[in-house]
């Protein structure tokens, strides 16, 4: 509900910020590193509205937030993201927020679902529900390999036994051939999970509605949709029949809403507002 | 033209609501009802355009949430994306400027998104044009839809005159308004710029039109810009200013309009809590559109309101809002 939360002007008054580090995983995809007092409290799950200052304004996930320093994951897909995929050290961006209802760390036995870029999103909840001493167990489904942007993190992390790392893409160039919800289908008839959380293309995630539905499991899933004023009033980013918003009631929706939403798994709309089939 | 000049012609000597019967209203219960050019509207609160009206689900969402009606986003004939982002931008906790350029997905689109929907409170449909043909074209078209009025939006390019908005030239207002109000049978509402010189003019142009009512006032031209970044905010550079910051501004220009026009007036600008909205009601709106509010209140602003209306009126024993509209002319 667009009153969920109390409406901060301080955190979403835009501040400009010097990106003080980048870490490249391929000429398309970098995390940007800066600091700023609110994104350093968000939830994972909410997002940004970054700035590539003087061109366009885009809601961007929150990857990383460690000791004062948050970091935000960007695919070059599109002219802005392209242009902040280029930004170096020293240079600025804009920012305003953290913005919406993001993630809540539920139940014991996780299990999450990241496909494509949405692993910028889970990789922050990951990195919670580490803090808090939970195993979860975490797909990530990419095209290819080389898409998978924090692999050797996951890697990692399972080696040292701090939860289970399932890859898989497209191609078959890393782990098993096939797309996340297929291996959340299969691990979940192996194994019991009480929360689905789930990132990425939104066919992924009504499979994980289905899936979830199903086996009984709670679920919430981060949806994506064409954004202007991330503060709930433009009405451009609204689900059909539950009339939520995915800015500011979202991104991040529970199995009860999603049903009450006929939009979802069904129709995106365009900058316009016409209505487009997914 | 004498047609545009001599417009304090008029001066109200009374209001233009229903007429109450103290007899039916018991103190608890003051009668919210209000009347706008023949709709009758449960409470005077009612959805301003732009915010939220875009799909029959947020309309019905704030229905829920107790606005007594709601104006849609407004509608041209052809698909427009808008503006790049940014194009809301919110300062501090007083003002919003937007230039968001007119999203919409077209006439046709629009319709196919509002069809076979019903809604429990009236619902106005806002419309815009670069020519007084466009304009009735879009309206026609929205009378497939039964709408409860049309509120026109004037705050629009004009299609000849490059940089100048339509509403603010005083024959083409008169022009787009006289064209709507004969090609539809339901009451027709114009929403003015503040952009001019002479506010009144311009409503007087729209009421010789035709209009039913006047809606006071659409934004004021603003910018915010950023002193890191050394540059305007908004992608369009500048936009328009709502909320708190212009709701003086917009109190002077309704009671102005009530002393020197003879059609109910909608009061709409900066209306975040009852004291605001009291405030327009005694300037001499019939009702007040809210929008912005929603930003800093969420939709909880409609009740909120209501609430503090209701016990504003049981301690200062009104028992309909008749009493109120255009009392601090008395």
């Amino acid at each position: 509900m667009t009153s969920k939360k109390i409406f901060d002007p301080q955190a979403n008054a835009l501040r400009i910020r010097k990106v003080i580090k980048v870490t490249s995983y391929s000429q398309n995809c970098s995390t940007l590193f800066f600091e700023d007092e609110f994104v350093s409290e968000a939830v994972p799950g909410q997002y940004l509205m970054i700035w590539f200052v003087g061109c366009d304004e885009v809601p961007m996930s929150i990857s990383h937030v460690d000791d004062g320093i948050c970091g935000i994951t960007v695919k070059a897909v599109g002219d802005t993201t392209k242009r902040l995929c280029s930004i170096s050290k020293g240079q600025s961006l804009g920012v305003r927020g953290p913005y919406g209802e993001g993630f809540k760390i539920l139940g014991k036995k996780p299990l999450m679902a990241a496909g494509g870029i949405g692993v910028a999103g889970i990789r922050l909840l990951v990195d919670k529900m580490l803090q808090k001493k939970m195993f979860p167990t975490v797909v990530v489904g990419a095209r290819t390999g080389s898409e998978n942007f924090f692999h050797k993190e996951f890697v990692e992390l399972g080696k040292k036994g701090l939860l289970s790392y399932f890859p898989t893409s497209d191609d078959g160039t890393i782990g098993q051939k096939c797309f996340a919800s297929m291996m959340i289908r299969q691990l979940v008839n192996e194994a019991l999970f009480d929360q689905i959380y789930g990132c990425g293309p939104e066919k992924m995630l009504y499979d994980l509605f289905d899936i979830a539905l199903k086996n009984g499991i709670r679920m919430q899933l981060s949806l994506e949709r064409y954004m202007k004023c991330a503060i709930g009033i433009c009405g451009q980013c609204t689900l059909n029949g539950s009339g939520f918003l995915v800015c500011r009631d979202g991104p991040v929706f529970g199995g009860d809403d999603l049903m009450k939403s006929s939009d979802f798994g069904k129709y995106i709309r365009s900058a316009s507002g016409k209505k487009l089939s997914l | 033209m004498g047609l545009f000049i001599n417009y304090r012609c008029k001066k109200k000597t009374k209001p233009f609501l229903l007429t109450c019967s103290r007899a039916n209203i018991t103190d608890m219960h003051p009668n919210f009802q209000t009347k706008v050019a023949g709709l009758v509207i449960d409470n005077p609160l009612i959805l301003a355009s732009g915010i939220l009206g875009m799909t029959s689900s947020t309309i019905r969402r704030v229905a829920n949430a107790g606005a007594g009606a709601a104006v849609t986003k407004s509608v041209g004939i052809k698909a427009r994306d808008g503006y790049s982002n940014p194009s809301v931008y919110v300062i501090d906790s007083y003002g919003l400027i937007n230039a968001m350029g007119l999203p919409n997905p077209g006439i046709d689109e629009f319709v196919k998104e509002f069809e076979g929907q019903i809604f429990n409170f009236p619902v106005i449909y806002s419309i815009f044009g670069s020519s007084p043909d466009e304009y009735s074209k879009v309206a026609k078209k929205l009378l497939a839809l039964k709408p409860s009025a049309f509120e026109i939006n004037l705050s629009c390019p004009h299609v000849k005159e490059v940089g100048s908005l339509i509403g603010q030239d005083p024959e083409m207002v008169y022009k787009v308004v006289n064209k709507v109000k004969n090609s539809v049978n339901v009451p027709v509402f114009a929403k003015i710029t503040p952009n001019v010189s002479d506010v009144t003019s311009i409503a007087f142009s729209a009421v010789k039109a035709g209009a039913d009512a006047i809606v006071a006032i659409n934004t004021l031209k603003a910018m915010a810009i950023d002193i890191d970044a050394m540059k305007p905010i908004l992608a369009n550079k500048s936009g328009g200013l709502s909320g708190p910051a212009i709701k003086p501004v917009s109190i002077k220009m309704v009671y102005d309009l009530f002393e020197s026009i003879d059609v109910p007036i909608v009061g709409v600008g900066g209306i975040l809590s009852w004291k605001d909205a009291v405030e327009y009601l005694l300037a001499g709106a019939s009702a007040v559109q809210i929008g912005s509010a929603i930003v800093w209140k969420g939709l909880e602003v409609f009740e909120e309101i209501l609430a503090g209306l209701r016990k504003y009126m049981i301690e200062k024993n009104f028992s309909c809002l008749d009493e109120i509209v255009g009392r601090g002319h008395k």
